[in-house]
C-alpha cells in the first residue's frame, strides 16, 4: 500500500492535531486544577520527563522497523496479547474521541444551538468523519496538513488577544499548592500528551523511516510549547481560572478578547476554526481503529469498519448524562487510563520484545559456537 | 438495477435528513425578531426584590431621521420591571413586548447606589453565566437610580445610544477621571486574591445635584468632584466621573476624580491628564499641567510584623499649559520649583488617597497583593496569610518625581 | 341571388362547426427495438462488411473508380469531385482519374501542378530509345545477355513526373480516404496497384486574431484558431527548438478528429507523456467537436466540477507551460487547447504574470484568491451571522440592517436564494442579447432592477450589495470553469449556513478540503505544492524574474533547473 505513505511533515501535524483539540477544551484547566500557579513549573518540568521517554521509546522502536506496538506485542506474546493490545487502544481511542466529542456538542449547543437536539451535533460531526474515510487515509492527512496550520494561528490569536491584561505576578506563589504536588503527584500531568499513543502507530505509516526521531520530538516539541502557553495565557489573563469551573476556558478568554470597537465578541470566527479541528481529528481517530480492527481481525478492507465505528463512537457520545459525567471521564478516566496504557503498558512491551528480540538473534550466535 | 436502487435509496435518505434538518428547530435567532437592548439597570425594587430595566434600541430611528439633536423617545426606549431575578425579568419583558429579548449588544449594566450596598454577587454570577452578554460592557455604579439614570442618559453627539454609551467611558484616556472597567475585568478582580473590584461612578448631573462645596482653593474644586457633582449647566445628562470602591460584593465607598487619577498613576494606567496646582510665584493663581507617566511606577512591597510596608517609585513627566503676561515657567530656577511644588502636591494627593483606601475602606484595588505574592511559597501559605483584611495595617511610602519638559507652543513671553 | 346566400350562409354554418382533421406536421422517430427489421444491418455490421471486403488499392482502374463512388457516396454527395484523364506516360496512355472534395482544396494548384504535367505533352514524355537502360552485359558464344532495367510506371511519375511538393504514396483505402476528408486530392492510374495522395490543401479559415476571452495588457495578442497546422505552427515558432515533438492522435470513430499532443522530449516527465497518449487512444467514441468535449473525457474526476486541465486560446501561455515540463492538447476545430496537468495554482494564475514585475503580480494573486473565498463565502456567511451569530455584527451595522429590514416581507433565505436567481438570469440573458444592447442591458438591468427591488421593499439594500460584490468577485477568477465550480457551491454553502450557521460552514469547508485534497490531475496532487509539502514552496507567490530557478518539483521533470543562480551575467560580471 505504497500510496498511503505519508510524509514528515503531515506525520508531524497529525500528532499535534490531537493536543490542540484538547487545548481547546479542558486540558489546561485541568492541569491548573492540580498545580495551581506552579503550573507552568511543572509543564516544563514534565516536557523533560517526557523527552526523556521519547529518547528510549525511538531506541527501542529501532529493531522493530515498519512495525508498530500491534505488531511489537504480537512478535512478544502472540495473537492473544495482540488481540488484547489491539482491544485496549480501541476502546481507548474510542472513549477520548467520543468524549471530546460530546463536550465540543455540548459547548456548541449552550452557546450557540439551544433547541437542537444534542444527536444531530454528533450526527453532523460523525457525518463528515465518515464521508471523510471513504476518500481514504492519504486525503485525511492531506487535508489534516490544510487545517492545523489555520488552527495554530487561530489558538495563537486567542492565547494573546488579551495579552494587555496579562499580570505576570500570577506566577507566583511559584510552588503552587505545593512541591510536592508540583513535582510529584504533578508528574501525572503527563497525561496531557496523548500524542504519544499515536506516534506507536506512526512508524509503519512513514515514508521514510528513518525521519521518525526528528519527527517525534518536533511534534512533541511544539505540543509541549502549545501547552505552556495555554496555561500561561489563561493563568495570567483570569485569576477566576482557580475557583471557577467553566465550560472551555480558552472560549471564556476569547470572549473577553476586544479588537476595538468594530471586532467584539469575535468568538464565532475562532469557533470555526476549532470545529474543522474536531472534524479532522474525529476523522483520524477513525482511520486509527479501522486501522487497528483491521490487523487484529485480519480483514482485507477496512472501510466497512468505518460505519461500525461511526456507531460505536454515536453510541459511547451519547452515554453519559450530562456535563458531571463527562468531566468525571475527562478528569479521571482519562487521565489514569493515558498513564496506565500509553506509559505504563506499551513501555512494558517494547522493553520486553526487545529483551525477547534479543535473546533470539543471540541464540543461533550460540549454536555456532559450538 | 441495482445501482439503481441504491441510487434511490441514497437519495430518498438525503431527503428525509434534509426534511428534518430544515423543521425549523434552528431558525431561532433570525435577525428580525430580536429586539436588542442597549443597557440593562438593576434597582431595588419594593420588597427588596429586583427592580430592572432594560433600554432597548428602536432601529427604524437609527437610519434616515430628520431630526437635528436627537431626543431619547427618537431611537430608544426604556422599560422598567419588578421581579425576583434577572432571569425572570428577562422573561416578563418578553411577554410584554413584540420581540424576543436579546443582549448580545448591551453596552452598559448600571447598578444604584443602593442595589450594590446590598452586595451583588448574585447579579455579577447570573450576569457572567449569561451567554448572551458580552464580557467587555461597561459597569456603573450610579449615584441615583438605575432607571433615572438610563431615561436620562441622552447621547449629545451622537445619534445612537449604543455608540454613546461605547465612546463615554473612553474620556479616561485624556482625562483620567475616571476609568473603563468591563464586566470581565470586574468579575477578574473580584475573584482576586490580590485585590478587590471598583468599578464607574455615574450619575446625571442636574442643578440640583452641583457641588456645594466652598473650599478656598479654587484648584482643589475641580477635580475633586465625584459624579454629578460638577458644575455643567446644561441639561440633565448622564455624567461618569470618580470610582465606585467594592470590598468583596459590597460597594463601601466612592473616589473622587482627583482620587482616581491617583489610582491610575499607582497602577500604571494612566494614559495623560491635566492637573492644577497653585502657582508658587503669585498668589491665587493656578498653572495647569499637564501629566503623563515617565516610567512604569514600581511598587514593592515588604511584609513586617506589624503589617505590610509598601512602597512606590512614581515618576512623572509634566509640560506646562497655562501660560501669562510675563511668564518665565521655563527658567532652570523656576522649573525647580515648579517641579518641587508638583511634587509636593501629587505626593499629598497620592498619601490622602492611599490612606483612604487603606484604612477608610480597607479595599485594595489598587492590586498591591501581586507584589505581595511573591514573598511566599505555596498558595496556602498565602491564603493563610489572608491579605485581603490586612490590607488596612499597612503603611506607605511614596515618592515622586517630577520633570517639567516644555511647555506647548508659546514657550517664554 | 337568395340561395346563394342562403346557401352561403348555411355553408358558413356548416364549415364552422364542421369536423376538421387535424393537419399539424406530427414526426416522431421509430423506437429502435420495435422496427428494426431483420435484413437491416446495423452501421457497424455494414462498415465492417466492407472493410473486410477491401482494404488495399486494386490495379484495375473502374474497379476503383466504382469502390470510390460507392464509398463517397458521389451521386448523393455534391462536392465530390471526380476528374478523369488520360496520362501519358513514355508514348503509352494510362487512364488515371483525381478524386478531391470541392472547397477543401485549391484548385489552382491541381491545375497548375497536377494536372498540367500528366496531361500536356512535355519533352519528358517522349519515347526515346536512350532511356532504355542497359543494367548488365554479359557475352557469352556470341549470345549476349542484356539486363534492362525495367520501366516503373509507378516511381517514374514519382519521380519525375508530378512537380509538387508533398506527395504520399498509399496502398491502403483507409489512409487515401482520411486523406481526401482532410483536403488532398487522390490520384489513381490504371495498372498501378499504389494511389497518390497529394497535398493540395486550400479551405477558407480563420487567421490568427485577438484572443476574445483572455485580454491581457502587455503581452502577445495572438491566439489559436480553429486549424490544427496553424495552432501548431504558432507553438513551434514559439519555442523554436528541435526538441519539440508533435505526435498526432485520431480520437472519435466517425469524425477522426486530429488531436496533437506536444511536448518537450528533453523535459517532460516520460510517465505524464504515455499517460496523456494512454488515455486519448483509449476513448471509445463517435465523434469529438471541440476540446471541452475532450476535456471532460480524458479528465481524473469530473465528480466533483473541479477543473483539472487548463484550457487556453494564447499560444504564448501553452507554450510557457510546454517550457515548464507540460504537455499540450491541441484538438482540430477548437481554439482551445489543453493544458495537462492543471494544479489549483494554476488556475488562480493569469497570462499576465508572466510580464508584470512580481510584486504586482503577487498582489494580483492575492487579490484573486481573495475573490475566490468571496465567490464562495460571502453569502453563505452573511446568511449564518444574521441567523445565529448576530453578536459579530458591529452594533450599527446591525441597526442599519434591521431597520433596512423593516419593511421587507421575506425571510432572509428567500431573499437571497431570490436575488442570487435573478443574478444568474441576468447574466446568462446578457449572453444572447443582439450586440448593441448586449452590455448595457446587462448593467443597466442589474442596477435598475436592483434599485428597483429596494424602493418595492422586495428586499434589503445590503443584500443587494452581497449578491453584487459576490458576482463581481466571481468575474475576477481567471479561469472560467474555476469561477462556476464557485457559482455552483455558493448555493450549497447558503444552504449549509441556514442549517447549522458556522457549523455548516465548517462542514462545508472540511468536506471541501477533503475534495481538493483527493483529486489529482494526470497523477499529480491538485494541491501543490502545499499538500504533500515538497522542496519547492514557491508555488503561490511568484519569485522575482531572476530567481526562478528551479522548474516546479512536483512535475518531476528531466531538467529541474531552469536558470543559473546569477541568471544577470552582466550585473556581476565584475565580480569574476
Amino acid at each position: 500500500m505504497n500510496y498511503t505513505k505519508i510524509g514528515s511533515i503531515e506525520a508531524i501535524f497529525l500528532i499535534l492535531v490531537v493536543i490542540l483539540n484538547h487545548i481547546v477544551l479542558n486540558l489546561p484547566k485541568n492541569l491548573l486544577d492540580a498545580c495551581g500557579s506552579s503550573t507552568p513549573l511543572n509543564i516544563i518540568y514534565i516536557s523533560i520527563l517526557l523527552f526523556i521517554f521519547l529518547y528510549f521509546v525511538i531506541k527501542l522502536f529501532k529493531k522493530f522497523t515498519n512495525s508498530d506496538i500491534v505488531d511489537v506485542s504480537e512478535f512478544l506474546g502472540g495473537k492473544l496479547l495482540r488481540n488484547i493490545i489491539g482491544i485496549l487502544y480501541i476502546c481507548y481511542f474510542t472513549v477520548i474521541c467520543s468524549t471530546l466529542l460530546r463536550n465540543f456538542c455540548e459547548i456548541l449547543r449552550i452557546v450557540y444551538f439551544p433547541k437542537i437536539p444534542i444527536y444531530f451535533l454528533v450526527i453532523a460531526f460523525l457525518l463528515v468523519a465518515v464521508i471523510a474515510n471513504h476518500f481514504g487515509s492519504n486525503t485525511i492527512v492531506k487535508a489534516n496538513l490544510i487545517i492545523v496550520p489555520l488552527v495554530m494561528i487561530n489558538l495563537l490569536i486567542a492565547f494573546f488577544c488579551v495579552a494587555a491584561r496579562f499580570v505576570p505576578e500570577k506566577i507566583f506563589p511559584i510552588l503552587g499548592y505545593g512541591f510536592n504536588e508540583t513535582f510529584i503527584s504533578g508528574a501525572t500531568n503527563i497525561f496531557a500528551f496523548t500524542g504519544i499513543s499515536y506516534i506507536y502507530f506512526l512508524l509503519p505509516m512513514l515514508k521514510e523511516s528513518k525521519n521518525f526521531k526528528s519527527i517525534s520530538f518536533i511534534g512533541i516539541g511544539i505540543s509541549t510549547l502549545y501547552v505552556f502557553l495555554s496555561v500561561i495565557s489563561l493563568l495570567f489573563s483570569f485569576s477566576d481560572v482557580l475557583s471557577i469551573n467553566e465550560i472551555s476556558p480558552i472560549y471564556f478568554l476569547v470572549r473577553s478578547a476586544d479588537f476595538g470597537r468594530f471586532l467584539q465578541r469575535p468568538d464565532a470566527i475562532f469557533f470555526l476554526g476549532w470545529i474543522l479541528c474536531l472534524m479532522s481529528y474525529l476523522s483520524i481517530s477513525i482511520l486509527f481503529i479501522t486501522k487497528i480492527f483491521k490487523k487484529i481481525g485480519n480483514l482485507k478492507d477496512r472501510k466497512p469498519i468505518v460505519y461500525i465505528s461511526a456507531v460505536l463512537i454515536f453510541i459511547v457520545a451519547l452515554l453519559p448524562k450530562g456535563m458531571v459525567e463527562i468531566r468525571f471521564i475527562q478528569n479521571v478516566v482519562f487521565k489514569y487510563s493515558t498513564i496506565i496504557l500509553v506509559f505504563v503498558v506499551s513501555f512494558i512491551i517494547l522493553i520486553l520484545a526487545n529483551l525477547k528480540y534479543k535473546k533470539t538473534h543471540k541464540l543461533p550466535n550460540k549454536e555456532g559456537d559450538l | 438495477m441495482k445501482s439503481g436502487f441504491k441510487k434511490h435509496i441514497s437519495l430518498f435518505l438525503i431527503l428525509t435528513i434534509c426534511l428534518f434538518s430544515l423543521s425549523g428547530c434552528y431558525n431561532i435567532y433570525n435577525i428580525d425578531h430580536l429586539a436588542y437592548a442597549v443597557a440593562i439597570g438593576l434597582d431595588v425594587g419594593k420588597n427588596n426584590e429586583l427592580k430592572i430595566s432594560f433600554q432597548l434600541s428602536i432601529p427604524g430611528g437609527s437610519s434616515d431621521s430628520g431630526s437635528s439633536g436627537s431626543s431619547q423617545s427618537d431611537n430608544s426606549v426604556v422599560n422598567t420591571i419588578e421581579c425576583s431575578s434577572i432571569a425572570s425579568g428577562i422573561n416578563l419583558l418578553n411577554s410584554y413586548i413584540s420581540k424576543e429579548l436579546n443582549l448580545s449588544h448591551c453596552k452598559v449594566i448600571v447598578f444604584s447606589e443602593e442595589f450594590a450596598y446590598k452586595g451583588i454577587s448574585q447579579s455579577l454570577y447570573t450576569l457572567m453565566n449569561n451567554v448572551q452578554i458580552r464580557p467587555d460592557c461597561n459597569i456603573i455604579i450610579s449615584r441615583c437610580s438605575a432607571s433615572y439614570f438610563l431615561e436620562n442618559s441622552k447621547p449629545l453627539l451622537e445619534k445612537l445610544s449604543a455608540r454613546y454609551y461605547e465612546v463615554a467611558p473612553s474620556s479616561s484616556d485624556y482625562t483620567a477621571y475616571t476609568e473603563s472597567v468591563t464586566l470581565s475585568q470586574f468579575f477578574s478582580d473580584f475573584n482576586n486574591t490580590f485585590s478587590q473590584c471598583y468599578a464607574i461612578l455615574g450619575g446625571i448631573n442636574t442643578e440640583a445635584t452641583h457641588s456645594t462645596d466652598n473650599s478656598e482653593n479654587n484648584s482643589e474644586k475641580d477635580a475633586n468632584n465625584k459624579a454629578n457633582e460638577t458644575s455643567i449647566s446644561s441639561k440633565a445628562n448622564i455624567e461618569n466621573m470618580g470610582l465606585a470602591v467594592f470590598s468583596g460584593d459590597k460597594l463601601v465607598g466612592e473616589l473622587s476624580g482627583i482620587e482616581t487619577l491617583c489610582h491610575q498613576i499607582i497602577t500604571n494606567k494612566l494614559n495623560v491628564c491635566t492637573i492644577s496646582i497653585s502657582s508658587p510665584f503669585e498668589e491665587g493663581k493656578n498653572i495647569s499641567l499637564r501629566l503623563r507617566l515617565k516610567d512604569k511606577t514600581k511598587n514593592k512591597v515588604q511584609l513586617t510584623d506589624s503589617g505590610p510596608y509598601i512602597n512606590s517609585d512614581i515618576r512623572l513627566e509634566a509640560r506646562i499649559l497655562t501660560m501669562d503676561e510675563n511668564s518665565q515657567y521655563l527658567d532652570e530656577k523656576n522649573i525647580a520649583v515648579l517641579e518641587k511644588y508638583a511634587n509636593s502636591y501629587m505626593t499629598e494627593q497620592i498619601y490622602e488617597y492611599l490612606y483612604k483606601i487603606s484604612k477608610e475602606y480597607n479595599s485594595d484595588i489598587d492590586g498591591f497583593g501581586r507584589y505581595a505574592v511573591s514573598n511566599f511559597l505555596t498558595w496556602d501559605d498565602w491564603i493563610n496569610y489572608n491579605w485581603l483584611d490586612n490590607f488596612k495595617n499597612s503603611f506607605f511610602k511614596i515618592n515622586v518625581d517630577t520633570d517639567i519638559k516644555s511647555g506647548y507652543i508659546l514657550m517664554e513671553t | 341571388m337568395e340561395n346563394s346566400k342562403k346557401k352561403n350562409l348555411f355553408q358558413v354554418f356548416n364549415d364552422f362547426f364542421k369536423y376538421q382533421e387535424k393537419t399539424e406536421y406530427d414526426f416522431t422517430v421509430p423506437e429502435k427495438a420495435d422496427e428494426k427489421k431483420e435484413n437491416d444491418l446495423t452501421y457497424e455490421e455494414e462498415t465492417n462488411k466492407k472493410i473486410n471486403e477491401a482494404k488495399n488499392i486494386f490495379p484495375s482502374l473502374s474497379v476503383n473508380l466504382e469502390y470510390m463512388k460507392v464509398r463517397y457516396n458521389s451521386l448523393i454527395n455534391s462536392d465530390i469531385v471526380i476528374r478523369e484523364f488520360t496520362l501519358t506516360a513514355r508514348n503509352k496512355q494510362y487512364g488515371a482519374f483525381l478524386l478531391y472534395i470541392d472547397g477543401m482544396v485549391d484548385s489552382k494548384i491541381i491545375n497548375d501542378f497536377v494536372l498540367e504535367p500528366l496531361m500536356l505533352k512535355n519533352r519528358a514524355n517522349v519515347f526515346d530509345n536512350d532511356e532504355n537502360r542497359v543494367v548488365s552485359e554479359a557475352v557469352t558464344n556470341n549470345i549476349s545477355v542484356r539486363r534492362v532495367k525495367k520501366f516503373n510506371l509507378l516511381d517514374y511519375i514519382y519521380n519525375n513526373l508530378i512537380p509538387q511538393n508533398n506527395i504520399k504514396k498509399v496502398q491502403e483505402f483507409d489512409k487515401l480516404i482520411s486523406g481526401i476528408n482532410s483536403g488532398d486530392c487522390a490520384l489513381f492510374i490504371d495498372t498501378l496497384d499504389t494511389a497518390f495522395d497529394i497535398d493540395v490543401k486550400g479551405f477558407k479559415q480563420r487567421g490568427v486574431e485577438k484572443p476574445n476571452n483572455e485580454v491581457v495588457i502587455r503581452g502577445s495578442q495572438e491566439s489559436f484558431s480553429e486549424t490544427i497546422r496553424t495552432n501548431t505552427s504558432l507553438i513551434r515558432r514559439l519555442v523554436n527548438n528541435e526538441n519539440l515533438i508533435i505526435e498526432n492522435i485520431d480520437v472519435g470513430k466517425l469524425s477522426n478528429t486530429k488531436c496533437a499532443v506536444c511536448y518537450m522530449k528533453n523535459i517532460a516527465n516520460n510517465e505524464l507523456v504515455s499517460e496523456v497518449k494512454f488515455r486519448l487512444n483509449n476513448i471509445d467514441i463517435d465523434y469529438l467537436i471541440s476540446s471541452g468535449q475532450l476535456e471532460q473525457l480524458i479528465e481524473d474526476n469530473g465528480k466533483y466540477s473541479l477543473p483539472q486541465l487548463i484550457s487556453t486560446e494564447r499560444p504564448d501561455k501553452a507554450t510557457n507551460y510546454l517550457l515548464e515540463g507540460r504537455v499540450v492538447i491541441i484538438v482540430n476545430g477548437s481554439p482551445y487547447c489543453l493544458i495537462a496537468p492543471g494544479t489549483f495554482i494554476d488556475f488562480i494564475s493569469s497570462p499576465e504574470d508572466l510580464n508584470l514585475k512580481f510584486q504586482f503580480a503577487n498582489l494580483l494573486k492575492i487579490i484573486r484568491i481573495l475573490a475566490f473565498i468571496i465567490t464562495l463565502l460571502l453569502p453563505g456567511l452573511y446568511i449564518a451571522i444574521t441567523n445565529f451569530h448576530q453578536e459579530l455584527i458591529p452594533t450599527e451595522l446591525l441597526f442599519a440592517i434591521v431597520a433596512s429590514r423593516e419593511s421587507v416581507p421575506f425571510p432572509i433565505i428567500f431573499e437571497i436564494f431570490l436575488m442570487e436567481f435573478s443574478f444568474e438570469l441576468i447574466r446568462e440573458a446578457g449572453l444572447r442579447v443582439p450586440s448593441p444592447l448586449g452590455s448595457t442591458i446587462g448593467i443597466v438591468g442589474a442596477l435598475i432592477l436592483g434599485q428597483a427591488a429596494v424602493e418595492a421593499s422586495i428586499v434589503s439594500p445590503i443584500l443587494i450589495i452581497i449578491v453584487a460584490i459576490t458576482g463581481i468577485a466571481s468575474f475576477a477568477i481567471p479561469d472560467f470553469s474555476l469561477s462556476f465550480h464557485c457559482r455552483l457551491l455558493r448555493f450549497a454553502y447558503i444552504v449549509l449556513g441556514y442549517i447549522f450557521g458556522f457549523l455548516g460552514i465548517g462542514i462545508g469547508l472540511f468536506i471541501h478540503f477533503l475534495v481538493l485534497a483527493n483529486l489529482k490531475s494526470f497523477g499529480y496532487p491538485y494541491l501543490q505544492p502545499y499538500v504533500p509539502v515538497t522542496r519547492d514552496y514557491k508555488g503561490f507567490l511568484l519569485s522575482p524574474a531572476w530567481k526562478r530557478e528551479h522548474r516546479a518539483d512536483f512535475l518531476n521533470t528531466k531538467r529541474p533547473n531552469k536558470q543559473n543562480k546569477i541568471s544577470m551575467g552582466w550585473k556581476y560580471s565584475n565580480s569574476k
